[in-house]
């Protein structure tokens, strides 16, 4: 194991600074991709990279590199750089005790087992599905599968190797009717595309079955509605409204907010739990150690509406003067770890969705998404939406944007389903600053809001 | 034939939190994709790390079984050099300029927390063919961004000022254009609901996104696309102008050609030309299948293991008349967007995104922050009979000419 190799010739404390580590990143990604009919490309992509971090007199200091052979020579430059850098304002780091961690979840099950071919002739065994529907008139096939291995020692001890895996195929298409046009995307998420022809070829082929649907359906006249959020949308509210909110670099400097976000303060409806767990199964959001070398700890966000944690990596931890929940996380070897979140999810409640919806006269059910985002104020980019009328789920209705002010939201919500699911993703995944895509995975069960923008 | 395209980056960052310089990170980055065009068939490998290009182009060969039919004519080119000469700062005094610019912040704005980044990137694009030919592109550029936030706003970023410039941009100035409405920021406007003159000024991601989208070949051609079959014909108002920027090292674009080694034949191309449109771009594959000739726009994505896909450069407006603060005094009232995230556009052209920050500025003076508003239109509309004009001007190095229009307001 070359790389292993690597960071044990590797003597940390050898460097004359508080804090270092090294962590070595060898994924494999893959690339399969036909558009109207033709195939793009089919290429399998060797990635292999360090990023160095040495901690000293309160302030970090990274490199990136593809230099593998040559990290020692590296770190020592890093070092040089530090030790005649002026000082910064960061206190001591934790101590650690020293331990190694291995999390090697995915060797006996991961992309790799599938050949380049076999991938390929996954890919083909979909493309007859275009051909079924004449209402395509452009589309994109992607299939994208990313192995990643990586190797951590600190220099306080804390080592690691831990694997990730994941893999999924998304199909964009335009459907035209007429002058009626309508824009959507089916995706699939499994850890090997061996054996999974048949299940995706079917949630493919309903999904676009639906979107026919909306090829005419009127557009929603903008206002305020009562609003059903399906599962997924749930877990990408969660994710946006108030898991960016609770990513506690945000917080630094703040100490009103700090103040006013006070452990245990009322911040949602009595129904609402979130919570961010990255050790929860198979999921694109699986994390159980950070890129700090940090067990990820099962974390509530909010419990029974009121605030019950936030997340940290150790810069942030140190900061605020709470501990490390091991969400130090970084999208690449290119980048230094931030906080970022897992697996983020609203806790599911025991009613069914038709009794959630049994008393609404005219609203909005949203049940997939393109794209969110999350501030002030949310707002999430709907994809496929119906009208509830009289407590029943009717007709498609076109929606551009559903947003509000996330605390409103978050206490406008009156009803908790039970149809509790986490939605992964292989293609795509969260962005904060320049860190995108990082493999996030987010969920809930429906859930009814009061009153939400919708245009 | 063979090709490879490497992309080497080397770049000194500067992250900063809590208005405090926290972290100082280098970037030595090489990457690369090899392409062999052999009996009608192309096999590609790429690969993150240094890599030699004859052993990239043995991956590809050991892959023939695989190859796809060649879906490109790739064409000989001659060596050429391009470099936009800016002498970068040291990494010493670019880190003093930005412990200058949060000090002056600090100081100037004692309610904002600053945290974020800018760095200084040495870029080398690199495009080589087996036959020796080769294309080079080197510029060094800085870029970052400052993320405010208001002390006690309850909002996890308030504000957000981009840069994106070669090396001689001044750093510690970029707050400065902005200082009229952080100064007012405590002032609460009121507005109601209706057809308002709305002004962007840093943000014009969702207004071009739909554009973006409808340019690309395939879906223009598929019937799929806003403008198709509108070749010729006037679709938006006759003072809007869409160029396709290539070559603007002082607004952070230099691509003097695309990931496919062709050449991009002006330094910025008008995409509608006075509200005409002129026609989608292409990518050596597009232009072969609809018989017509790159414009070079293929942009791999992500660099290297993505696939080549056609994207615009970098949209911007053409300059109009009169300068941004010379409309709001025309104009009287002027809703300015400074933030404006997570909106979008349907297939129909319905436009719509909530204003996180916007403000309301009257005869020319910022009167106040707006509560939390949701802008609408349809892009035919707003580009069309509700287009005001485009500032000749622009907030900051790399943010687009400001476009004003009439959008409908909705209080959120």
């Amino acid at each position: 194991m070359a790389q292993h190799q690597a960071l044990a010739d590797l003597n940390l404390s050898n460097f004359a600074v508080e804090y270092a580590d090294v962590r070595i990143e060898e994924s494999t990604e893959t690339w399969i991709v036909f558009k109207n009919g033709q195939q793009l490309e089919l290429h399998e992509v060797p990635i292999k990279g360090a990023l160095l971090r040495v901690y000293h007199k309160g302030r970090w200091h990274e490199a990136a590199t593809t230099n593998i052979d040559g990290l020692s020579q590296e770190l020592s430059q890093l070092v040089r750089r530090a030790l005649g850098s002026s000082p910064g304002i960061g206190k001591d780091l934790f101590k650690r005790e020293p331990r190694t961690h291995d999390f090697s979840t995915y060797h006996r099950n991961n992309c790799t087992y599938a050949s380049l071919e076999q991938k390929s002739q996954f890919c083909r065994s979909l493309l007859g599905i275009v051909g079924d529907f004449t209402e395509i008139v452009d589309w994109s096939l992607v299939y994208a599968d990313l192995y990643k291995r990586k190797w951590f020692k600190a220099k306080d001890g804390v080592e690691f190797y831990a694997d990730y895996n994941q893999a999924g195929v998304c199909l964009r298409y335009s459907l035209k009717r007429g002058d009626q046009l309508f824009d959507d995307v089916s995706s699939v998420w499994f850890m090997n595309p061996t054996g999974q022809e048949e299940k995706t070829n079917q949630k493919i082929r309903k999904e676009i079955q639906e979107s026919l649907l909306f090829l005419g359906a009127e557009g929603v006249t903008a206002g305020k509605y009562q609003v059903l959020l399906s599962p997924e949308v749930t877990g990408v509210f969660a994710h946006e409204s108030f898991g960016h909110r609770s990513e506690s670099d945000f917080m630094l400097g703040d100490t009103a907010m700090l103040r006013e976000w006070r452990i245990g303060k009322v911040v949602a409806s009595p129904l609402v739990s979130i919570v961010d767990e990255g050790d929860a199964g198979e999921t694109s959001g699986y994390c159980p150690i950070d890129d700090e070398g940090n067990r990820k700890q099962k974390t509530y966000l909010i419990k029974n509406g009121k605030l019950a944690g936030r997340l940290h990596g150790v810069s942030t931890a140190l900061a605020l003067g709470e501990a490390s929940t091991g969400n130090g996380r970084a999208v690449n070897f290119e980048f230094g770890p931030i906080v970022r979140m897992t697996n983020t999810y609203l806790d599911p409640g025991v009613q069914s969705v038709a009794e959630v919806i049994v008393g609404i006269k005219k609203g909005i059910y949203i049940k997939t998404f393109k794209h969110g985002m999350g501030m002030s104020t949310f707002t999430i980019a709907p994809g496929k939406a119906y009208w509830i009328e009289n407590g029943e789920i009717t007709r498609p209705v076109k929606v551009s944007v559903i947003s509000g002010s996330v605390f409103e939201t978050l206490m406008n919500i009156s009803g908790v389903a039970n149809d509790f699911e986490i939605k992964s993703s292989a293609l795509g995944g969260c962005g904060k600053f320049e860190q995108f895509p990082l493999p996030v995975s987010y969920g809930g069960p429906s859930i009814l809001v009061d009153s939400m923008q919708v245009s | 034939m063979k090709d490879v395209f490497v992309w080497q980056e080397d770049s000194f960052t500067i992250d900063f939190s809590a208005n405090e310089i926290t972290n100082a990170r280098s970037r030595n980055i090489i990457k690369k994709v090899a392409r062999v065009f052999e009996d009608g068939k192309q096999m590609t490998q790429a690969a993150i790390g240094d890599c030699a290009s004859e052993i990239l182009w043995q991956q590809c060969l050991q892959n023939y079984h695989l190859a796809l039919p060649a879906m490109v004519d790739v064409p000989r080119i001659s060596s050429q050099s391009f470099q936009h000469q800016s002498k970068p700062p040291t990494t010493t005094s670019f880190e003093k300029q930005i412990g200058e610019l949060l000090a002056k912040f600090s100081k100037d704005h004692p309610d904002f927390i600053a945290q974020g980044k800018f760095s200084l990137q040495n870029l080398k694009r690199a495009y080589t063919q087996d036959s020796g030919g080769t294309l080079c592109a080197t510029a060094t550029s800085t870029n970052g961004y400052l993320c405010l936030k208001y002390k006690d706003s309850g909002n996890i970023i308030d504000h957000v000022i981009e840069i994106g410039g070669d090396a001689t941009v001044n750093i510690d100035s970029i707050a400065q254009n902005y200082s009229d409405f952080l100064d007012g920021w405590t002032k609460e406007a009121t507005l109601k609901q209706g057809k308002k003159n709305v002004c962007f000024v840093s943000e014009t991601s969702g207004l071009l996104a739909k554009l973006a989208q409808a340019l690309n070949p395939e879906t223009y051609h598929a019937g799929a696309s806003l403008f198709s079959n509108k070749i010729g014909t006037p679709i938006f108002h006759e003072q809007f102008t869409l160029l396709d920027v290539a070559v603007d090292p002082q607004n952070g674009v230099y691509r003097p050609f695309d990931d496919e080694g062709i050449l991009c034949p002006c330094v910025s191309r008008k995409i509608i030309a006075n509200g005409i449109f002129s026609g989608p771009l292409y990518d050596l594959r597009t232009a072969k299948k609809f018989h017509t000739t790159s414009t070079g726009n293929a942009h791999r994505y992500p660099i290297p293991q993505g696939i080549i896909a056609v994207t615009p450069n970098s949209l911007d407006f053409s300059a109009g008349r009169k300068s941004i603060r010379e409309y709001w005094h025309e104009l009287g009232e002027v809703i300015v967007v400074l933030m404006a995230g997570g909106g979008d556009t349907t297939a129909d052209g319905n436009f719509s995104t909530p204003a996180q920050l916007a403000f309301l500025v009257k005869d020319g003076k910022v009167r106040g922050r707006l509560p939390q508003i949701t802008l609408c239109g349809n892009i035919c509309n707003y580009l069309g009979e509700d287009f005001i004009g485009i500032s000749n001007d622009r907030m900051n190095p790399g943010s687009q000419r400001a476009p004003f229009m009439k959008l409908d307001v909705l209080l959120n």
